[in-house]
């Protein structure tokens, strides 16, 4: 894992280092500025050394936790992150855990129930919502429940962790929506594969009642290939959850990664981007760890 | 309709007119098309016949484990009194595994992959026997040994990836045989196996039907198990009983052309160089419920009688063929 995330920080950094523009634009915001002043600002970011030496610079500082300070807002890239992380990952996390719940219950329901009527219902509305992209369902639902019903607060982050909970709860349904509709339609196929195998018909054989082979038999079996896709989402959705923080007008980390972009502020693209990396890696050792734990045909590699 | 049958033992198991209309998107499929059969207590009844014949569909329809929602069965089977196809879905429960229990094929997709083996062995126990953890514990441990995989203990944690086929199908029987039940469906149990394991298993299942008086439905296509361990059989054809017959009796005088082609297309030794005998022609696609023999178009003696179905008629005792030639072609042009 941390040979990935290493690779991926050369990556990264090659690459922030490819796309044509001027850092120094950038600092100045781009204002007119003496030779002077411009070679001072070169030197004091390491400009004027090499690339690799300059990685090398940045990767140390790195690992003792100093990602160094973002050109256009002079502040250390840390404190950036600090202040946006918590909302974007509060995002995500809650987001991860309503799809989760959402969507194995309904895959479920439509594979037991499959080609019913409710089935139809289910697949039809799962399939609108994995057609619908993320900032439409934000906006239809800031709409209906913000501004029409008014149950919900339309911005803001809240105060207290409590608050936070009710303010980011629509951002997060709204990006768990298309998660929703994808986790339930790969449950759906998947639990009816398992239902129609040979070792559920033993179960049936052995008087084990239906629903305890749905969900003791079959369960454990359907809900391997689901993790994989659960935590692939759950990466994307740090970047995703970018939209619903547009939306919901919350300071997220997505937003400022592409801000950073857009004024070539190096240090604040490799800094998110490594984090982004860094994260999905973790995620991915998880899901390793909860593959060995589910299949234990899995634990002896 | 069926003629009283003469069986040694009193029938614990009796399919009368057995019917499976199968709702297919290409249509209905006439699955099992009146199924008369009859197995005895302690008896080895073995079930043979070509792919597609409804062997396995008989099987299934007995513990009613095919989709019931796309089927449409009539028909009696009467089990210790009772009409199996009357039966609700809790009462079906409690005959499955505890009464009635099945072994399959593929002993390594019919055993849950990450489930291990003595804890689906347990599971059944817990189910039928509502006893404590431990107990049903120290019983799956007894089955292990008693179904000859050793040492249990060891084995018991074990999933079925690190088994052999031949120690699946022996999890396999240890499962069905758990609650003692009266009957065991073995749907073609050594078909997926070596043929040194097949042996071993059958001589297990045959041991098995002795000390546990157990009666075993043996579904095959091949004879040679039928002469080793059955004591009577059944031979299908398109959904229908052809013949029944005592094991040796059918050896010695098939009385059904269908009969006589497969025994006929056993090989034998010594006749090494000559082409093996085959039945010419295919068995008839079932979308559609002919008045005819279905055999009509493959029988070497067809004659004009064929053209309406015949009746199951006993020509000796125990002895049942359906098939008009029997009475000495009478009906023949």
């Amino acid at each position: 894992m941390a040979l990935i995330v290493f690779l991926a920080s050369i990556l990264i950094f090659a690459m922030v280092r490819v796309t044509p523009s001027d850092p120094i634009a950038s600092m100045t915001k781009g204002k007119r500025i003496s030779q002077e002043r411009r070679e001072a600002l070169v030197r004091q970011y390491h400009l004027d050394k090499t690339v690799p030496e300059q990685y090398v610079i940045w990767i140390t500082g790195a690992l003792r936790g100093d990602l160094g300070n973002s050109y256009g807002k002079k502040q250390p890239v840390t404190d950036i992150i600090a202040s946006r992380l918590p909302t974007t990952l509060q995002i995500v996390l809650m987001s991860a855990v309503m799809a989760i719940a959402l969507s194995i219950p309904i895959g479920i329901i439509c594979a037991v129930k499959m080609n019913t009527l409710i089935d139809r219902l289910l697949s039809t509305l799962t399939l609108i919502l994995v057609a619908s992209p993320v900032f439409l369902t934000a906006i239809v639902l800031m709409l209906v429940f913000a501004l029409k019903l008014r149950w919900f607060p339309s911005f803001g982050a809240g105060k207290t962790f409590a608050e936070n909970l009710y303010y980011l709860f629509l951002p997060s349904l709204a990006l768990s929506l298309s998660m929703v509709a994808l986790i339930a339609r790969i449950t759906r196929s998947n639990m009816i594969e398992q239902l129609n195998a040979p070792y559920a018909t033993t179960a049936v054989a052995k008087g084990i009642p239906y629903r305890t082979v749905v969900m003791k038999h079959c369960f454990k079996n359907t809900v391997i290939p689901v993790v994989t896709v659960a935590s692939l989402q759950i990466g994307t959705m740090i970047v995703g959850a970018v939209l619903v923080e547009n939306v919901f007008a919350l300071g997220g980390i997505g937003d400022v990664l592409i801000s950073a972009i857009k004024a070539s502020d190096y240090p604040v693209v490799q800094g998110i981007t490594l984090l982004l990396v860094t994260v999905f890696a973790l995620i991915n050792l998880l899901v390793d760890i909860l593959y060995a734990a589910i299949d234990p045909r899995i634990r002896l590699e | 309709m069926t003629p009283e049958r003469t069986n040694p033992a009193p029938a614990l198991l009796k399919i009368r007119d057995l019917k499976v209309d199968l709702m297919t998107v290409r249509g209905i499929v006439y699955a099992l098309d009146g199924v008369d059969l009859t197995v005895g207590a302690g008896e080895i009844h073995g079930v043979v016949g070509e792919s597609g014949c409804g062997k396995s569909m008989t099987a299934k329809s007995i513990l009613r484990l095919h989709n019931e929602r796309r089927c449409r069965t009539s028909g009696e089977i009467l089990f210790e009194g009772r009409d199996l196809n009357r039966l609700s879905r809790r009462e079906m429960e409690q005959v499955r595994g505890k009464r009635i229990s099945m072994i399959f094929q593929d002993p390594m997709v019919s055993l849950n992959p990450l489930l291990c083996v003595g804890e689906q062995i347990a599971e059944t126990i817990r189910r039928h026997e509502r006893c404590p953890k431990e107990a049903a514990r120290q019983r799956a441990l007894q089955l292990l040994q008693q179904v000859g995989i050793t040492p249990p203990e060891k084995r018991y944690g074990q999933y079925p990836y690190e088994l052999s086929g031949g120690l699946q199908q022996r999890v396999m029987i240890a499962i069905a045989i758990a609650c003692n039940p009266a009957l065991l469906i073995a749907d073609e149990p050594t078909t997926a196996l070596d043929v040194t394991i097949q042996a071993q298993v059958l001589e297990l299942l045959k041991r098995l039907s002795g000390e546990m008086a157990m009666s075993i439905l043996l579904i095959t296509h091949n004879f040679g198990i039928v002469a080793e361990v059955c004591d009577r059989v059944s031979v299908m054809y398109a959904g229908r009983v052809v013949e029944t017959a005592d094991a040796r009796a059918i050896f010695r005088n098939p009385c059904h052309p269908y009969t006589r082609g497969l025994i006929d297309s056993i090989p034998r030794p010594g006749t090494r160089g000559e082409a093996l005998h085959t039945i010419p022609g295919a068995p008839p696609q079932l979308y559609e419920r002919g008045a005819a023999c279905p055999y009509m178009a493959r029988c070497p003696r067809a004659g004009a009688a064929c053209r309406v179905r015949p009746e199951a008629v006993e020509v000796s005792p125990g002895h049942v063929v359906a098939c008009h030639d029997v009475k000495g072609g009478a009906d023949h042009d």
